[in-house]
């Protein structure tokens, strides 16, 4: 406040009020040059400060004030990384790890959008399975887990089954929700044109309630990651779970630190990939909408 | 309504003691209506006197509970809102009743052409005005080639001139497809417009007819709404 009252001072005021003084659009303009050029610098800001923290952070590893056994520096885990893909191990492990997520994710997402579709639609399917799934929901998933390994092992199918499960209930709950908000007028012009069931859900159902199933998918994608993570770090002999575990009992710093990093990786690409499918499904959308036509 | 027209007719559809209910109220009784195919019928009435009732039970959307309706089974009908599936292009959504075809879609194209939409037949529902959408919506009533087409007060919500653009390109439509056609509507003039027969509904029955050319407009137009309770000397 103080610096406010110590600004309007400045401001201009025409001394003699004219309707053209009035409209004079000079201070306006003024202003909005200044928030434009606060934006940029901002955004730069922005932009360039994990840049700072990264090379705060090297430097600190660097001068020894930063012991690679707590953090070691970006560039030695960089380092680390290369020698792992040259020996052939990350790439391997990556790929198992892709692979338990991508499987668990199209079991549990398929599951998800049926039951849920069922459910939505049919006040039989509700009766039959909503209430079980929603007890079942009620679990977090994760405490399954010592439950999964007694069932599982530490095999691969213990894996998927907790990322399915874990995708499972936000895309189901997300569909059942999507259809009940169908537009009724969009379904009363189904039974008008006389379409068979089959038509109505493939082009009047499904359709309206993607929005919504794609908002499952996004949370769906969160969940299966965290899944990921857990199954692989505690009941595993590969992936990159794995590789953390075993570079923790040789006190193998970087390589623990360069899993996390890809981690977040994947995490990143997965949620762009989800946000690409809405963009792409939902074009017809106005809130997904760029540029008019198609 | 298990009754379909199967001998050659001349009717678009046949109503006899039609009646419905929903509970102990009694929303349509003895209703008789008859429209040729390519006769246009506007059904005036106030608010709450069953058309919209009636154009539900003819468009086989609600059951009835008394009498028959001789007619097709699935005509064709214009809400007052275009109701276009806003993720499907104009062309699909004109094809929507019909089965997926190449021979469709240029059916489709060609219904959309007829509207003057040809050009947008790839836009999507949301970069039309809404009395281009309503065109969208009429194209995809005509494309069934109905033998009855049941408009439900379709202009309702168009500003003034698209709504004349509108009822001229409805009348022309109607006269090369020559369906029968039942419009609901509140407005005298528009029924005068485009109607051979405009009908008064009133609690639950036709409580009058009048065959248009027979009148002279501005008479008919006073009797109409004094019919709808408006007395002109108030």
């Amino acid at each position: 406040m103080p610096s406010a009252s110590a600004h309007r001072p400045q401001t201009h005021e025409p001394i003699v009020p004219s309707p053209r003084a009035v409209s004079t659009p000079a201070p306006v303009q003024r202003e909005r040059a200044a928030a434009r050029f606060s934006d940029h610098t901002l955004r730069l800001i922005s932009l360039v400060m994990p840049l700072v923290v990264l090379v705060v952070w090297e430097s600190f590893a660097r001068l020894g004030l930063l012991s690679p056994q707590v953090l070691p520096a970006p560039t030695r885990v960089a380092q680390t990384a290369v020698s792992l893909i040259a020996q052939g191990r990350l790439l391997n492990d990556m790929g198992v790890s892709l692979l338990r997520a991508m499987t668990g994710f199209v079991i549990g997402g398929t599951l998800g959008v049926a039951l849920g579709t069922a459910v939505g639609f049919s006040r039989v399917a509700e009766a039959f399975f909503d209430r079980n799934i929603q007890m079942l929901r009620a679990i977090p998933f994760l405490a399954l887990l010592p439950l999964v390994i007694v069932w599982f092992g530490v095999g691969e199918a213990g894996k998927i089954f907790l990322v399915a499960l874990g995708v499972l209930f936000p895309i189901y709950v997300n569909t059942v929700l999507g259809i009940r908000q169908v537009d009724p007028k969009l379904l009363e012009l189904g039974r008008v044109m006389g379409l068979s069931k089959r038509t109505l859900i493939r082009r009047i159902v499904i359709p309206g309630a993607l929005p919504s199933i794609l908002t499952g998918v996004r949370y769906a994608l969160a969940s299966a990651w965290l899944a990921l993570v857990v199954a692989e770090t505690i009941a595993t002999s590969t992936g990159i779970g794995f590789l953390a575990m075993d570079a923790r009992e040789f006190l193998r710093t970087d390589v623990i630190v360069m899993t996390i990093v890809i981690y977040a990786g994947i995490g990143v690409l997965a949620d762009a990939f989800a946000r690409g499918l809405e963009r792409r499904l939902l074009r017809w959308h106005p809130n997904y909408a760029q540029g008019g036509k198609r | 309504m298990s009754m379909h027209l199967r001998e050659v007719s001349s009717a678009a559809v046949i109503v006899r003691q039609l009646r419905r209910a929903y509970g102990s109220r009694v929303v349509i009784d003895g209703l008789n209506l008859r429209i040729e195919r390519g006769e246009f019928v506007a059904l005036l009435g106030e608010s709450g006197c069953g058309k919209t009732t009636l154009l539900r039970a003819l468009s086989g959307l609600d059951s009835v509970d008394g009498g028959t309706i001789d007619g097709p089974r699935l005509p064709a009908v214009v809400f007052q809102e275009p109701r276009l599936l806003p993720w499907e292009s104009l062309a699909r959504n004109v094809a929507l009743g019909l089965p997926d075809s190449v021979e469709n879609r240029v059916r489709a194209l060609g219904a959309l052409a007829e509207v003057g939409l040809g050009e947008r037949a790839e836009d999507w529902p949301r970069n039309l005005s809404g009395g281009q959408a309503q065109r969208v919506a009429l194209a995809r009533a005509l494309v069934q080639e109905p033998r009855l087409l049941l408009l439900d007060e379709p202009f309702a919500a168009l500003d003034a001139l698209t709504r004349i653009k509108m009822q001229r390109l409805v009348k022309q439509l109607v006269e090369r497809h020559r369906p029968g056609v039942l419009l609901v509507t509140h407005d005298v003039d528009e029924a005068i417009a485009l109607a051979d027969r405009a009908l008064v509904m009133r609690d639950g029955a036709i409580a009058g007819e009048y065959v248009v050319a027979q009148h002279a407009v501005t008479a008919l137009r006073e009797t109409l709404l004094a019919e709808l309770g408006v007395d002109s000397h108030a």
